[in-house]
């Protein structure tokens, strides 16, 4: 919110008994690419962030540091706190120095929107084809999609409905004025 | 709802995806040796079939990977779905 780059930073925030929709402040974002089945990149990078890389699409891997999602069969989004994102990337750079893989910083890239409340999904569900009652039933899983017109990643966080919508920088805005605009039926 | 089958994330509303034309047309090994003929043929010409047709898909909202499709032409059924490089499913 004090981060005077956001695009959002002039909206309002939407806090309800039964829908809420917050901006996140920057959070670090790297995108991993590797090459197709490559065990021991994917070996290396789960001994340094301590816990097995997501093996299939919808899936989250997490510990109280870092957050990994599945973006694709060789492909993975790591989320850390944005402090800690420099060192990660150096270490990881260092880890798999002789490896064939592609480390990206994409923190700027993707701005996190996150939707919580016991209407999140039928929020979601106006704009946003994915079946709610096959995806993104649990905690810590993900799904791909689009929202109206922006193509999101859509990250469960909790139990209850937390989800954190990652969109393009230059999406953002439009995608914030769509989802407080959904919203707006469910707030008292 | 159409729904197509991404061999990676399952199925998934068929918005989401977007067809990218004919699958398993090889580019010829030596295109400098080829005649403008040959070169058209392999660029332009495509088989165009009434039926069984394969085609080459990707999830453009979702993982964003490429795949094929086996796809009827007459009724639109989509009868199979499988990743690059695998065996086309028989007809």
């Amino acid at each position: 919110m004090n981060n005077t780059n956001s695009p959002l930073q002039s909206k309002d925030q939407i806090k309800s008994s039964n829908i809420n929709l917050e901006y996140m402040d920057f959070i670090g974002k790297i995108n991993l690419r590797i090459r197709d089945v490559d065990t021991d990149v994917l070996n290396k990078v789960s001994a340094y962030l301590g816990y097995e890389l997501p093996k299939n699409s919808g899936e989250v891997s997490t510990n109280d540091e870092s957050r990994t999602a599945w973006l694709g069969p060789n492909e993975f989004l790591i989320q850390c706190a944005e402090d800690k994102k420099d060192k990660f990337i150096e270490d990881l750079n260092r880890n798999l120095n002789e490896c064939f893989y592609a480390l990206t910083d994409v923190s700027d890239y993707y701005i996190t929107i996150r939707l919580s409340g016991e209407k999140s999904i039928e929020v979601l569900e106006k704009g946003c084809p994915l079946n709610f009652k096959e995806y993104l039933k649990n905690k810590n899983t993900c799904a791909q999609s689009y929202i109206s017109k922006g193509t999101v990643l859509i990250d469960r966080l909790s139990e209850d409905q937390v989800f954190d919508i990652l969109i393009r920088w230059s999406f953002a805005d439009y995608l914030w004025d769509w989802l407080s605009d959904s919203c707006s039926e469910f707030t008292n | 709802m159409f729904v197509i089958k991404c061999p990676y994330c399952g199925e998934r509303d068929q918005t989401e995806f977007s067809c990218h034309g004919e699958a398993h047309i090889a580019r010829p090994e030596n295109p400098e040796t080829l005649t403008d003929e040959e070169w058209g043929e392999y660029l332009f010409i495509r088989s165009n079939k009434k039926g069984i047709h394969y085609e080459r898909w990707t999830h453009d909202h979702g993982c964003r990977r490429w795949f094929n499709v086996m796809r009827d032409t007459v009724s639109d059924e989509i009868l199979a779905t499988y990743k690059m490089g695998e065996e086309k499913p028989k007809s």
